[in-house]
């Protein structure tokens, strides 16, 4: 048997959140008939996001139990630095997991609501390009900056106590809920900046400021990773860790 | 050969370690005895390398992998209670400690599952375990993957004298073959079938020596 990702029980426990999400974007009011609009609607649906990170965040703690953390563990990799790697694989593996659930309930779920008759492609809302494309480059985007989260996660639990990361979970969760942006992008240094804001539907003037502004806001998260990464490979953490 | 040079360790002001000194060679088992909070047990941390002395080095053959961040390979460690996940069997918790390096199989696992007499409960979960069983697999770990050194912290506790001896017997085996054996133990009869070379340990000091 397995173990290098997940307990079963943590894993069901993960699918139930992912599945109270789907659920709610599900029911969500809407006039949208088209399927690649009601798809889009799911996935991008702030409950979805919520209840991802939520399931991510249940996961990455399972990642920093004991089981993991103690001396027996810890002395077979070869540094402190190839036993965070390690963890962290197991938390690509996750989120892939989970975003293929989201986008195979979706599929089916939007194919449900709209029936075979509405499934003709259309142009995104806000620029020239088909919606399939935009939907595509969305689950992209949610998965690398899930990943980005989890991986954060992960890192913080060494420092912070469960408690401490729930608070913070509840205060994303917040600033996802109020925090709007209302306003088109029309260039770079208009970006937002705020992390709840990575995973919201924005306008920007063209697709292309879009992708480039999300690589910006990527590139900054990787270099917040790398900088706690550094810090936790180093010798002197090896006390704390277990 | 490890040799521990002038090895200080403190926790808030409290002296655990003052100026230890020791070379441990292949092919000996080495005891080492005190009364709980003596300072073996973070000695053996710091031999593992979960702990940075706070002053002095450990060397392995003259090599310090503490200087350069690494944990120390060939090395495996018993130390203090063991902890494995309670949802798997004994057996898949050693498949997946196991797996970490890829080094041994089926086979290499079971034997030590043998050599510790926990072969017939191998496929019960470790939640089912009683004290002496977890101890018993924090030994086979430990043992089997072959390790060079092998470091040992109260590995007897809760296990029944037929299995201490059969153990101590493997142990002995091993020694011959060359390898660097270090068990700590609050009792010193623990030790008493292992031929070993004891350092007591006192206020976090060496108080004796025996060979």
């Amino acid at each position: 048997m397995s173990r290098d990702l997940i307990s079963p029980k943590k894993m069901i426990i993960s699918f139930l959140i992912l599945s109270f999400g789907l659920l709610a974007a599900f029911m969500s009011p809407t006039n949208e008939m088209n399927f690649w609009n009601k798809l889009l609607e799911m996935i991008t649906n702030k409950w979805v996001t919520i209840m991802l990170l939520v399931a991510i965040v249940n996961a990455t703690t399972y990642l920093n139990s004991d089981e993991r953390k103690n001396a027996n563990f810890l002395i077979r990799f070869q540094n402190l630095s190839s036993f965070l790697k390690k963890n962290i694989d197991q938390i690509w593996k996750i989120v892939l997991i989970f975003i293929l659930y989201i986008m195979f309930v979706s599929f089916f779920g939007s194919f449900i609501f709209c029936g075979h008759n509405n499934i003709e492609n259309i142009n995104y809302l806000y620029y020239n390009i088909p919606m399939w494309l935009y939907i595509l480059f969305y689950v992209f985007k949610l998965y690398f900056f899930m990943l980005g989260m989890g991986i954060l996660t992960y890192l913080l639990q060494f420092k912070f106590s469960n408690y401490i990361i729930v608070i913070l979970l509840m205060v994303f969760i917040a600033m996802m809920l109020v925090v709007e942006v209302s306003t088109k992008i029309d260039d770079i240094y208009n970006m937002p900046i705020l992390i709840s804001n990575y995973f919201k539907i924005i306008e920007y003037s063209t697709f292309f400021l879009e992708i480039f502004s999300n690589l910006i806001q990527l590139i900054i998260m990787n270099f917040v990773i790398l900088i706690i990464f550094n810090y936790y490979s180093n010798k002197k953490w090896r006390s704390k860790i277990i | 050969m490890i040799e521990i040079r002038n090895v200080c360790k403190s926790f808030k002001n409290n002296i655990i370690l003052n100026d230890i000194n020791m070379k441990l060679e292949e092919g000996n088992i080495y005891g080492f005895v005190g009364r709980n909070g003596s300072g073996k047990t973070v000695l053996l941390k710091i031999i593992c390398g979960l702990y940075m002395p706070d002053s002095g080095s450990v060397l392995f053959d003259g090599e310090n992998f503490n200087e350069f961040n690494k944990f120390v390979p060939n090395l495996r460690a018993l130390i203090e209670k063991p902890t494995f996940f309670s949802d798997l069997t004994g057996y898949e918790n050693l498949e997946a400690l196991a797996r970490i390096q890829n080094k041994i199989g089926k086979a290499e696992i079971e034997e030590a599952l043998k050599i510790v007499n926990l072969y017939n409960e191998k496929d019960k979960k470790f939640s089912k375990y009683s004290l002496g069983m977890k101890q018993k697999l924090g030994i086979a770990q430990a043992i089997m993957e072959d390790p060079k050194i092998l470091i040992l912290d109260e590995p007897f506790n809760g296990i029944e004298n037929e299995t201490v001896l059969k153990i101590s017997k493997y142990l002995l085996e091993e020694k011959s073959k060359g390898k660097i054996i270090i068990i700590s133990s609050h009792i010193m009869e623990d030790l008493n079938n292992l031929s070993a070379t004891l350092y007591l340990f006192d206020n976090g000091k060496v108080a004796k020596m025996y060979e």
